[in-house]
């Protein structure tokens, strides 16, 4: 299966055949679903932290017909097999689907992104993610989790290479310091979540002040635009290629939902990229993140081997 | 360290005892790293989609391919005839290049590999492939049924191979092309706490059974639930079959001369010269050596000594009564007896100094101690300054070159010491601060049980805090608690993190003289916490006095009951 990466600009007029949204206790959960079309429309729930927004953002999503699927269950294979059903109506051009990826787990996203790999249909698929207004950093509660996204996304790589560890910045305190402790990567590229919310901006900088003093000779600063996810995408797909020859490549997305996406389509096309999570798992505190009204998104070709491109 | 018993990286080495160490090397290492990631790449094949003896069977085959790649490189490495410059050779052999091509076709053969050419470059090529062809083959197979998966897995050639015999054939071979008969092989195998436990388990099993050329080097953490009983007599057993090497220092004064060691080549490879540490970072506030305490520079009038000991006896009545029964009076302690100063006042120095650096002086006053404990003080100290001079500096990154690293490029950064100067007091502190920073960073983000409701560093926080109050806070007393004991009321949720505490370095563990290096429980063993983390929570750099870990978490918690701010990191 090839995946090929493109830009988009979220449109609100835009028709899907299938549609997937999560709901969660952030606010911003249901901020897209009124906009979504399709003949299918599926909504992954969250079976812990009924807390904040989560019942107001149940009662749209089901106004919006999406029928609801437990996120502790098999709704992957639901939501591949749906793909697979609905492309049998639509012969002749790539199946639509839209994801509203803004509120689900990294490991949904993984999960999903490979289904989409492996369904064996044509796919176009938008991936949607509404940016939030600022909230301030919650306490970090307890690491239970630092390992693949996914297993499907663990990597494979000669491991006699040394480690390259492409890490995305969040505004948890000191979690990027401490993944980049466990994993000892000889050399570290961090990218920086540029943000037109300067108290995010500030809450970053103040998480990830001591992250700088680690080995500074073998430590190398990006940015990227939340905004801009194609650049972002561009640009960690030609550092990891140029990495990839002498080096193991490892990315592991802290920060915005969008970068996490970012890096899972990337090594959802070269297995020899692993992506790693840290996450307290649903110890993570809650916390209501408002939609601040931009969408951003990319849209993503899944083409089965042999077939050509639209 | 086991990466530099490699044969290039000891004819690289430049040091004054670099030959002597050269000679001592009768046998060719040949390293197989392992890393975190790796382990979980292992563990990871065919995506959770596979049954776990496929899993287990093409882990094996990556593994063996892994080790199989490291003795290629060995190989090579000894009958390279090209010395590059400055180097020196050790060790390395000359074969005719048809004798190389025989070996590189028969170890081909024996490894069922198709190599394009008879060389080792290809040769290494092929087994690249290999493992690039085991993560497509599990996942191909995942697809299948489980007796279609077995038949498949059958089929493959590689996936039998037993990894140790496979080094042994490829010994033999050497030896038949190559010469060099009964030379020895050092397997060396590093980080194997990180392996996968059928790694750990084929590697402890084989130690006692296989071939005698080959010799194993195993660098593992000392806690490990999967370690052989010592009761199991089918196991290796330490000193029959294995001699354990402790690569920590209970005892902080043996790892200076290792530090000291690094500190100079670092310093040297910075400037051109190295400089003693003594000169660069001045004296550690809690050291003095024996003889200045018998001898009389250490107490005498006007020294560090006699000043804290004449500060203490004037603020903290408590200390004033402990000397004054044992005869001797704090301001005048050059007049306590030879054997007095060696025994009792050495041994309290460090309790001293803390108290003075870390304690108001009016607390141990009935009026404060009536007070409830949030609302008495300590000196605030952001970085404080104990923890800096040589061998506070050396003891806290207790012989860990990472750590000390650490330290020390910040070090010879800074202008004093280009000049050759003393780095100031304050740089080292927050140099010292900043590696406790990072260390707490790791602990706090280590991934727990699901079940924990604390984390590893709430756990060491509180045993901290214990051996500060102890020292520092309550009425003097000559031999505060500075260790613990794991006993028998500590959930297996505890023993759990402090496992991982114990493996990254943040707890050390003190054996008894007959006791076992490498432990299955941390039942009924004593630990100190790491002195990094000592300056990080306040506590003297010293080995103290043990206490039950269950009597520190239950204070703990009487104490958070009182709300006492959160201290450290």
């Amino acid at each position: 299966m090839d995946i090929t990466v493109e830009p988009l600009e979220p449109a609100f007029d835009e028709t899907y055949d299938v549609a997937i949204v999560s709901v969660g206790y952030e606010q911003r959960s249901s901020f897209l679903a009124p906009t979504l079309s399709g003949d299918a429309k599926i909504a992954i729930v969250f079976t812990d932290r009924h807390v904040h927004s989560f019942d107001e953002n149940l009662r749209v999503i089901e106004r919006c017909g999406f029928r609801t699927v437990s996120g502790s269950g098999a709704f992957v294979e639901e939501i591949a097999e749906s793909v697979r059903s609905r492309s049998l109506v639509t012969p002749g051009r790539p199946l639509r689907v839209a994801f509203d990826i803004s509120s689900m787990t990294r490991q949904w996203i993984a999960d999903i992104v490979c289904a989409m790999r492996d369904t064996g249909v044509r796919v176009s698929a938008d991936f949607l993610y509404t940016i939030a207004h600022f909230t301030a950093p919650p306490e970090p509660p307890l690491t239970q989790y630092a390992g693949p996204v996914t297993p499907q996304l663990a990597g494979w790589d000669e491991p006699d290479k040394p480690l390259s560890l492409l890490l995305g910045l969040g505004y948890e305190k000191d979690r990027a310091l401490g993944a980049a402790e466990l994993l000892e990567p000889s050399e570290l590229y961090v990218f920086s979540p540029v943000s037109i919310d300067i108290d995010y901006e500030r809450a970053l900088e103040a998480a990830n002040v001591d992250l700088w003093g680690l080995a500074p000779t073998h430590t190398h600063r990006f940015t990227y635009q939340i905004s801009r996810p194609f650049d972002t995408f561009v640009q960690l797909e030609s550092l990891a290629e140029g990495l990839l020859r002498r080096r193991r490549v490892v990315l592991l997305p802290l920060g915005p939902k969008i970068f996490a996406l970012c890096t899972v389509l990337l090594a959802a096309s070269q297995s020899a990229y692993g992506v790693w999570r840290v996450s307290a798992g649903e110890h993570e505190t809650p916390v209501d993140r408002k939609a601040a009204g931009t969408v951003v998104g990319l849209r993503v070709q899944f083409l089965p081997e042999g077939s050509a491109v639209p | 360290m086991l990466k530099m018993l490699q044969q290039p990286a000891l004819e690289a080495w430049h040091h004054p005892s670099a030959s002597e160490y050269r000679d001592r090397i009768d046998y060719t290492g040949v390293f197989i790293p392992t890393d975190i990631t790796w382990s979980v790449q292992l563990n990871s094949l065919g995506a959770g989609r596979l049954d776990s003896s496929s899993v287990f069977s093409l882990g094996y085959a990556a593994f063996t391919t892994q080790v199989q790649r490291a003795v290629i490189r060995a190989f090579s490495n000894r009958i390279d005839a090209n010395v590059p410059q400055g180097w020196v050779s050790h060790r390395r052999m000359n074969v005719p290049a048809s004798a190389q091509s025989d070996l590189v076709l028969t170890l081909a053969e024996g490894w069922r590999l198709t190599p394009r050419l008879p060389t080792f470059e290809a040769l290494n090529l092929s087994l690249s492939h290999r493992l690039m062809s085991i993560a497509e083959e599990a996942r191909r197979i995942s697809a299948f049924d489980q007796n279609k998966r077995a038949a498949r897995l059958a089929e493959n050639p590689f996936v039998a191979t037993n990894c140790l015999a496979s080094v042994t054939y490829a010994i033999d071979a050497f030896e038949s092309y190559c010469g060099g008969a009964g030379g020895k092989w050092a397997l060396s195998f590093d980080e194997l706490e990180l392996a996968p436990h059928w790694v750990r388990e084929e590697l402890l099993a084989s130690i006692r059974s296989v071939d005698d050329r080959i010799v194993f080097k195993l660098a593992m953490s000392p806690y490990n639930q999967d370690i052989p009983r010592v009761d199991d007599v089918t196991s290796a057993s330490p000193d029959n079959d294995y001699d354990q090497i402790v690569l920590w220092y209970v005892e902080k004064e043996h790892g200076y001369a290792f530090s000291e060691a690094l500190w100079s080549a670092l310093t040297d490879k910075a400037i051109g010269h190295a400089v003693p540490a003594h000169q660069a970072l001045g004296y550690g506030f809690f050291e003095s050596e024996p003889d200045e305490w018998t001898d009389g520079t250490a107490y005498a009038p006007g020294s560090r000594h006699a000043k804290n000991f004449a500060k203490l006896w004037d603020a903290d009545p408590t200390f004033k009564e402990y000397l004054s029964n044992i005869g001797i009076d704090g301001r005048f302690i050059h007049e306590a007896s030879r054997d007095e100063r060696a025994a009792v006042l050495r041994k309290i120095a460090p309790v001293v100094l803390a108290r003075n650096e870390f304690r108001t002086s009016d607390e141990s006053t009935p009026s404060v101690r009536r007070k409830p404990r949030i609302e008495r003080t300590v000196r605030s100290r952001k970085n404080p300054l104990l923890y800096t001079g040589a061998e506070s500096l050396f003891a806290v990154t207790e012989g860990n070159p990472r750590w000390l690293i650490g330290i020390i490029d910040q070090l010879i950064q800074v202008p004093q010491f280009k000049a050759g100067g003393e780095v100031g007091r304050p740089l080292q502190a927050r140099a010292v601060s900043r590696a406790a920073h990072r260390f707490a960073a790791l602990l706090r983000n280590a991934p727990l049980q699901q079940t924990a409701d604390r984390g590893v560093l709430a756990i060491l926080a509180d045993i901290g805090s214990y051996i500060f109050d102890h020292v520092v806070r309550e009425p003097f007393t000559a031999d505060p608690v500075g260790s613990f004991i794991v006993d028998s009321h500590i959930s297996t949720e505890v023993q759990h993190a402090l496992g991982i505490a114990l493996n990254m370095g943040a707890i050390v563990y003190v054996p008894d003289e007959e006791q076992n290096v490498l432990i299955r429980s941390l039942k009924g063993k004593r630990f100190r916490l790491s002195y990094l983390l000592a300056a990080n929570y306040w506590n003297p750099i010293r080995l103290g006095r043990a206490v039950s870990l269950s009597a520190i978490l239950r204070r703990a918690s009487d104490t958070q009951q009182e709300l006492l701010p959160e201290r450290g990191p």
